[in-house]
């Protein structure tokens, strides 16, 4: 049986994850923004803008994962079989940068704490706020890993 | 940048004359992947530097070499 090269679907789903979180990450931003505003026309406006977020980030993360889903279902996509690839390995350092910018900012938010106590923000908005900083730091950091190099793009 | 590590995939994709997508299709990985190989910017499994070498017919010394290694022996 013939099996397809799934190095370059793999890439695609890699990318477009990266593009789901940052758009989740900035919809997360979005829903802080939301929270800190005062009921009116702007907090009606930043509620249909965090509906569209969500709605863009589901469908650009589906899209993404759809065709790696599929190769895999039918039997094409052998994943354990595959060497892995600059992508995949930029995806995995990504995820070590944003546990490591999650757990500085939750070291941030203990020791000052006392301090968050005096705003009486709801405790919603700290948890939105590290989602936030935990999505865009792992989708920030694949992208600055894996940006175009003029002389990557050297074939001879 | 890893200086530690050199390879020749450019000097045998010449001689072959392939692409870096011919190539990445050819060993099962993308071409992101040979093109940062080739620079030096992703070092490579050894699986995948095994099958380069499979590819091409030679020994995976003769594609990847340790820089310092080559400057001690001089």
């Amino acid at each position: 049986m013939k099996q397809n090269n799934c190095a370059e679907t793999v890439d695609r789903m890699q990318r477009g994850v990266a593009w789901g979180m940052l758009l989740c990450g900035i919809t997360y931003l979005i829903i802080l923004a939301e929270d800190l505003t005062p009921k009116g026309t702007l907090n009606s406006i930043l509620d249909k803008v965090t509906l569209g977020g969500v709605a863009i980030t589901m469908a650009v993360t589906i899209i993404a994962i759809w065709p790696a889903l599929k190769q895999k279902l039918s039997g094409q996509l052998i994943g354990a079989k595959e060497p892995e690839g600059f992508l995949s390995g930029a995806m995995l350092t990504s995820f070590k940068n944003g546990w490591i910018a999650t757990t500085l900012s939750i070291t941030i938010l203990l020791s000052l704490s006392s301090r968050f106590e005096l705003l009486e923000l709801p405790i919603r908005f700290y948890f939105t706020s590290l989602f936030a900083i935990a999505v865009l730091s792992v989708s920030i950091s694949f992208f600055w890993l894996t940006r175009e190099d003029d002389l990557e793009n050297m074939e001879d | 940048m890893h200086p530690e590590i050199d390879n020749r995939i450019r000097v045998f994709r010449a001689e072959h004359r392939m692409s870096q997508g011919e190539l990445a299709e050819a060993i099962g990985v993308s071409r992101k992947t040979i093109s940062t190989i080739e620079v030096g910017k992703f070092v490579p499994s050894t699986i995948i530097a095994l099958k380069i070498a499979r590819y091409f017919k030679v020994p995976v010394e003769e594609v990847f070499s340790l820089t310092d290694m080559e400057q001690q022996s001089a």
